[in-house]
């Protein structure tokens, strides 16, 4: 309690820096293990109980540093009432999971995930290999499914992080996340780098299609055949083209999916400073 | 004997701060703090409680539904719960008066005798 009522809190003439509430309530805050909003309810229900214990300390006469030494006193939850709360409002899989060191539920996450992913992977491999669309695309489409996988992966565990373990606490929420965007944008350059490489090809690999889409339309018999052979060569790599924005698109929803709702929660987090 | 008492003691206190609480909710809805003071004023400074303690006993008592809590807004930024009584609480707590009355007839009979 003395460190919440530390020196720092208040300025040489005792008025106060860090509102005591806002101590108390961090303090709590740290040591409640629930997820948002749950916790952001309750730390906002004992934020407006202080604030009135704390009034009525200083309508009896106390200074404000001895008012909230009396409100600190009376509101700091112990333990054991720490301990009720978060049986009271967790859920059934989150108090079971609880009774597992966090090295050995980091274990568990990492085996569920990575079998979640394989199964998902050796069920739509099989279609997706034994069917026309790959066979006619370009090298480029294995490192574009490796992205996906490693995006579809990286989802499904923060989902399960965010939604089925609610682990709501700050250092954790945002781990993993900056991954999205780079796995997206990996993506869009490597189908794009696909899709001209394979252009320059069917101009035999001398650039010429490129110099020539830019500078004029054909109109000689000639152009025309290389028009023809440029469509072919654009046909071949559109199902390449549909595989990278499928997963530069499905990695960016993702990623704007799981932002919107660790916003939302650290919105709540921060719901009591205010 | 005494390991028998340190185990009944903590329950029969978590109830009786139940019954506390429903009985301080039954004529209007408070909020935590003022529920506290109520009771700490109305038995005379007898019973007191620790602010601490009286968040998980409501929110038992709210998922038991037995009191409902209700969020009003105070103000521009601030928010308070106010908890009341609902009708399943109400027939709860006059079960447990009459439970209270007999046991405390017993208890003082018994000591009567005793002393």
């Amino acid at each position: 309690m003395a460190d919440l009522l530390r020196k720092d809190n208040y300025d040489d003439k005792g008025g106060i820096l860090v509102e005591p509430s806002t101590a108390v309530l961090k303090h709590i805050n740290s040591r409640l293990d629930l997820p948002q909003p749950v916790k952001a309810r309750i730390l906002l229900e004992i934020k407006a109980d202080f604030e009135d214990a704390m009034s009525a300390c200083i309508n009896d006469g106390l200074s404000e540093q001895e008012a909230a030494a009396a409100a600190t006193e009376r509101f700091l939850l112990d333990d054991e009432s720490l301990a009720d709360l978060a049986e009271l409002h967790n859920s059934s899989f989150r108090k079971w999971i609880r009774q597992f060191s966090a090295p050995v539920q980091t274990r568990w996450e990492s085996s569920i995930v990575i079998s979640a992913l394989l199964i998902i992977l050796v069920l739509g491999a099989q279609p997706v290999l034994s069917g026309p669309l790959l066979r006619q695309c370009s090298p480029f489409c294995i490192p574009l499914f490796v992205m996906g996988a490693a995006g579809l992966g990286l989802a499904v565990h923060k989902w399960y992080i965010l939604f089925v373990l609610k682990e709501h606490n700050g250092q954790r929420i945002r781990r993993g996340m900056k991954y999205f965007p780079v796995l997206s944008l990996l993506s869009l350059i490597t189908g794009w780098l696909g899709y001209l490489i394979a252009l320059y090809r069917s101009g035999g690999g001398s650039g010429n299609y490129f110099q020539w889409l830019i500078t004029y339309w054909p109109s000689s018999p000639e152009s025309s055949e290389r028009l023809n052979a440029l469509v072919e060569g654009m046909m071949r790599v559109s199902s390449l083209m549909m595989i990278c924005l499928f997963f530069t698109a499905g990695i960016a929803l993702a990623w704007m999916l799981l932002e919107k709702k660790i916003q939302s929660i650290e919105r709540q987090e921060t719901m009591w400073l205010e | 004997m005494s390991e028998k008492r340190s185990a009944i003691l903590p329950q029969l206190t978590k109830y009786c701060n139940e019954t506390l609480i429903l009985s301080a909710l039954c004529e209007e809805k408070k909020h935590g703090y003022d529920l506290a003071l109520h009771i700490e004023s109305k038995s005379e400074s007898y019973f007191s409680f620790h602010h601490g303690t009286l968040y998980p006993i409501l929110h038992k008592l709210e998922k038991e539904g037995l009191i409902r809590g209700s969020w009003k807004r105070e103000g521009p930024k601030r928010r308070r719960k106010y908890y009341s009584l609902t009708p399943r609480g109400r027939k709860d707590l006059n079960a447990r008066a009459a439970e209270w009355q007999t046991f405390c007839a017993k208890i003082t009979m018994m000591t009567k005798e005793a002393s």
